[in-house]
């Protein structure tokens, strides 16, 4: 007798294909022409999958974003070059870019909470260094398991400070044990890569010129829900959760600072 | 079935491209035609309801058309539109709360009940078995593997056309596309020992 398998998946799928009833395709052209009307292509349209759904941008965030979910379609291909690098990370891919758009700076960090809140979820679990007291801030972006937490600590006086805040630290714990990492980043010349480790933990001091940090909307899809330039930056993954330490405090403090994570 | 890399682009849709972005609506209009069963199709798997699937692969074809400005002609345009209108389609789906068993009842709409098994001849008869032990499978993939392979073998797009549409990187597609097949040929290949096994 012939089996399925003998067949073959294939000639299988094909002659379920050929089988397939689809509702018939209705004839779109006519009410497509009508709807665009006298309208022409305009260089300045926003496409759908650039803007996060459920969210209104302003004008400018409306820009940013379409320039860089380009880089994130650019991030998105060299993810395999990425990848047979070593840059790859839980949660966390980077790409290379030049040269990097010219986008504004700050990053959005998700809605407000107050520490204690933040401290307490479990997934991800944000780490506070040991030495820097009680964070300033916390944010969440995101929802469920998916969600980025992120705590913020000021500039102290005549401490240096990230561009475009009066932070000197941030913290970020992405979700590392997702199918697709939620941060990209793309770096350009200027901008070096030094492998690190904390306590043990592989990671990378990204520094230099500002670089560009992506994060992917948190239902996978691909697209950018936030973007912008970040200065020195250091990550690593521990636990299957991404830590990102974007830090205005140099190399070495923050090397000791994210070792005094608990 | 189309390969994994994109097709390029021919040149009669090159140029209807570059005549839509000058303006040119009745260019665009012969774009909606070339690629609006892929559009519909893709819109209808993802919302299950062909009114809606037709509203959304409207509305995609409308966006694409108002962006179709930074669109660089030479490159293929049917990925494209097929991410703008899958994404419409998601957001419609996202927006009605009614993700669950959405997929699951586009396909039983698109492969039916099954052929009937009271065919003529043995041949139809094991064909008609075989065809449903096809479709009984696909249906027992999880969601996401499903939607994959129905893209690609049902929709025949390919695989840069399939991650446009459902709006996930290419390794993803590849991934899934691997775990789908196989669960598919061990879930065939049980019911294959299964139905021997009664004869």
């Amino acid at each position: 007798m012939t089996t399925p398998i003998d067949l073959g998946l294939h000639a299988l799928l094909r002659d379920a294909a050929t089988g397939a009833v689809w509702p018939a395709t209705p004839d779109l052209r006519a009410g497509v022409l009508a709807r665009i009307g006298t309208a022409s292509p305009d260089l300045s349209a926003p496409l759908a999958e650039e803007i996060a759904p459920h969210r209104s941008g302003t004008r400018p965030m409306v820009r940013l974003v379409r320039v860089l979910a380009l880089a994130a379609a650019l991030a998105l291909v060299l993810a395999g070059l990425v990848t047979a690098l070593g840059y790859r990370l839980p949660g966390f891919d980077l790409g290379f870019q030049e040269p990097l758009p010219s986008v504004g700076t700050g990053l959005d960090l998700g809605s407000p909470l107050p520490v204690r809140e933040a401290l307490a979820i479990d997934r991800p679990r944000v780490l506070a260094p040991g030495d820097l007291g009680q964070p300033d801030g916390a944010w969440v972006l995101g929802a469920g398991a998916q969600r980025i937490v992120t705590l913020a600590w000021r500039a102290a006086a005549g401490q240096p400070t990230l561009v475009g805040s009066d932070l000197a630290l941030t913290v970020m714990a992405v979700p590392g044990d997702i199918e697709e990492p939620l941060v990209h980043k793309l770096v350009g010349q200027g901008t070096t890569i030094d492998p690190v480790t904390v306590n043990g933990d592989r990671g990378w001091w990204i520094a230099g010129a500002p670089h560009e940090i992506m994060i992917l909307r948190p239902d996978g899809t691909a697209g950018v829900l936030r973007s912008a330039l970040a200065g020195d930056t250091l990550v690593f993954a521990r636990d299957g959760t991404l830590y990102r330490l974007e830090s205005a405090l140099g190399r070495d403090a923050t090397l000791a600072i994210a070792a005094s994570l608990r | 079935m189309t390969s994994g890399a994109p097709d390029p682009a021919s040149g009669a849709e090159t140029l209807l491209v570059l005549r839509a972005q000058d303006g040119d609506a009745a260019a665009y209009g012969d774009l909606v035609t070339m690629h609006q069963a892929a559009a519909f199709r893709v819109a209808y798997l993802l919302l299950a309801s062909a009114a809606d699937a037709e509203d959304a692969a409207q509305e995609g074809f409308v966006k694409a058309y108002l962006a179709l400005g930074r669109f660089r002609a030479g490159e293929p345009f049917r990925p494209w539109l097929l991410q703008v209108v899958g994404n419409e389609a998601r957001n419609r789906r996202r927006a009605r709360w009614r993700r669950e068993g959405v997929v699951a009842r586009a396909f039983e709409a698109i492969l039916g009940p099954g052929a009937p098994a009271a065919a003529s001849s043995e041949t139809l008869v094991l064909a008609g078995e075989t065809r449903a032990e096809v479709r009984a499978a696909l249906l027992r993939l999880g969601e996401e593997e499903r939607l994959v392979v129905t893209c690609r073998y049902l929709l025949d797009l390919s695989e840069a056309e399939t991650a446009a549409a459902l709006g996930i990187p290419v390794g993803t597609v590849k991934s899934r596309l691997h775990r789908g097949l196989r669960r598919l040929r061990a879930d065939l290949d049980r019911a294959a020992r299964a139905t021997e096994a009664t004869r």
